[in-house]
């Protein structure tokens, strides 16, 4: 009875996770990259200077004749204030795909003077839309159920050596048995990661998996609003805008009497309020307090903290999920908990493919299935690698430079999937994740060269930990990649 | 700071464990040592002194900082014990090529 329950399971794990493994190794490796977003933008607006002055509120006030001009557009523009992680005074909107941000001296209030980019909330739009608005949004939130489905069965599957062989990794064996153990490591290990984020993902996105109208409607829908929103942005506000706004120190001062001093994070401006809501940063429960304004003359509006058991686990799970509360070590153990499960997606594809080499080689299905494999496993941290490359190469004075250097990501990215799949059809399968993998290599190997030329007033004996982090990363992804396409 | 202390303790606690699953020690060539009997029941300590170490940091953090540092140990040591395996699998082996060699001399 269990052997059948097992070999069921077995056929449920492969396939679905398969099928549904190639964009999530994408979510995943995206993801872990969008735990860092704040400081890959940092890394990609290299001007700003690595330390800065201590904020003052009166600073603030600086920044509100760009506020005023978003406003105008259509935008709804917020204000993220300095904190432990970003030293700068930001003042961002969302224009259709990611946060668009403009760094300010938070002492002075002065724009500095900085490349327009993407960013890492670039990353962060790959990671729960893959860049295609509400359409994406639903087939990441089907593919997290399916995670959730391969995750059920493979506990099966593994039960009886669960223990065992937790941290059983014998790379010097032979192939398949090499990369099952990476596969069982990297699942096993980090299986309690990997089952919150599968759950909390899901459970965040559970309004596109159980829409509150009909499915035909919603796809109707998802389909309407995957379009930009470049459109909207003519569209004129129904309420009026007002020339002035009132100073903003004396409104954070009133906030933090609210929510508590130092606990400020964002101020978002709306044509009929000014709201300042709580930092991310403050906690595991992300409960976005806020305090309103009256955009007039400042006077307090209301205070919305939204009460209730189901709100809770809410903000608890998005706040385990998003881990904007976490501080740096905590961060990196999200990045290295996300990196290996992708690193898990990445050898269940390879072992599926291994284990049906032999039987469906020459067939069609399987060819274009391991063009697939070449273009999502290589294809997606080629095009990331891109994505900075091109921010630094790119003309600063570029016309929407943050599109370019979008574009220049997904055209890496196409051409990975497209050289993957010509040389999976040829029957040379090594060949295209050999040529591939180099690429990659040389990729990641180079960016610190390029970020030591391009970056300005860089030291040789000094470099910010942001640029360090970023390149070192860049470099062990390189090595490994090398290693990979050397035992091929 | 915490989260270091905690990782060593977790690596710690999974060597020990490691060293009492029969599968790892033929892996890496090892016999069980005596004194590991004794420690047999204690190892079990070591991950409520993580979970406590967790707690006095920041309570309400403290339950993904454990199960997070677990993870990152048990990669640690996943690569440590391979890289045991395949170094006393080549002392082993060229030990045998030794012994040969002597044998026909």
């Amino acid at each position: 009875m269990q052997d059948t329950l097992r070999t069921r399971m077995g056929w449920l794990h492969a396939w679905v996770g398969f099928a549904a493994g190639l964009l999530l190794f994408c979510v995943f490796a995206s993801g872990c990259l969008a735990v860092f977003d704040t400081e890959l933008t940092r890394w990609l607006q290299p001007e700003a200077p690595p330390q800065t002055e201590a904020f003052s509120p009166q600073s603030l006030d600086h920044v509100l004749p760009a506020v005023h001009d978003l406003l105008v557009q259509g935008e709804k523009p917020f204000i993220t204030l300095p904190s432990a992680r970003d030293p700068y005074l930001r003042l961002e909107h969302h224009d259709g795909h990611e946060f668009l941000t403009v760094p300010y001296n938070p002492q002075t209030g002065e724009r500095l003077n900085v490349r327009a980019t993407a960013g890492g909330t670039f990353f962060y739009d790959l990671h729960y839309t893959m860049r295609s608005g509400v359409y994406g949004e639903t087939v990441v939130a089907f593919a997290g159920l399916a995670l959730l489905l391969t995750i059920g069965s493979g506990i099966i599957i593994h039960l009886k050596g669960l223990i065992s062989d937790l941290m059983l990794l014998r790379p010097f064996a032979a192939r398949l048995r090499a990369w099952l153990d990476v596969h069982v490591v990297a699942a096993v290990v980090f299986l309690p990661f990997i089952l919150l984020m599968a759950y909390s993902g899901t459970f965040i996105r559970a309004r596109t998996l159980f829409p509150p109208v009909s499915y035909f409607a919603s796809v109707e829908n998802a389909f309407r609003a995957s379009a930009p929103s470049t459109h909207q942005k003519s569209e004129k506000p129904a309420v009026s805008i007002p020339s002035t706004f009132p100073p903003l120190a004396p409104l954070v001062a009133e906030a933090e009497r609210t929510i508590g001093a130092g606990q400020t994070g964002y101020i978002l401006f709306q044509p009929q309020n000014i709201l300042i809501s709580r930092t991310d940063a403050s906690g595991p429960l992300l409960t976005r307090e806020h305090v309103d304004f009256s955009p007039v003359d400042g006077h307090v509006l209301r205070h919305v903290l939204l009460p209730g058991a189901i709100t809770h686990t809410e903000q608890v799970l998005k706040g385990l999920h998003y881990a904007r509360w976490t501080g740096a070590g905590m961060r990196w153990l999200y990045f290295i908990s996300g990196a290996m499960g992708a690193v898990m997606f990445a050898s269940g594809s390879i072992i599926f493919l291994m284990k049906r080499r032999r039987q469906s080689g020459e067939r069609l299905m399987f060819r274009i299935a391991e063009g697939l494999a070449i273009g999502s496993v290589v294809g997606l941290p080629m095009g990331a690698l891109a994505f900075f490359w091109a921010n630094r190469l790119l003309p600063v004075a570029l016309q929407d430079r943050p599109l370019a250097e979008g574009h220049v990501f997904l055209a890496i990215w196409v051409l990975s999937a497209v050289s993957g799949m010509v040389w999976s059809l040829l029957g040379r399968p090594f060949q295209g994740w050999k040529i591939q993998l180099f690429c990659l290599a040389g990729l990641g190997l180079f960016l610190t060269p390029l970020d030591v030329v391009t970056r300005p007033g860089v030291t040789f004996f000094h470099v910010p930990t942001v640029f360090a982090a970023t390149d070192l990363v860049a470099f062990f992804l390189a090595l490994v990649s090398f290693q990979m396409a050397r035992r091929l | 700071m915490t989260i270091i202390l905690c990782t060593f303790v977790w690596c710690l606690f999974l060597l020990l464990q490691a060293c009492h699953e029969p599968k790892m020690l033929r892996y890496a060539r090892l016999q069980k040592p005596a004194w590991l009997q004794r420690a047999g029941v204690f190892r079990f300590v070591l991950p409520l002194v993580t979970l406590a170490l967790c707690f006095a940091e920041r309570a309400s953090t403290a339950v993904p900082v454990w199960i997070a540092t677990f993870s990152v140990a048990g990669l640690l040591v996943a690569l440590g014990w391979a890289g045991l395996a395949r170094y006393r699998e080549l002392l082993v082996t060229s030990a045998n090529v030794r012994a040969k060699t002597l044998g026909k001399e």
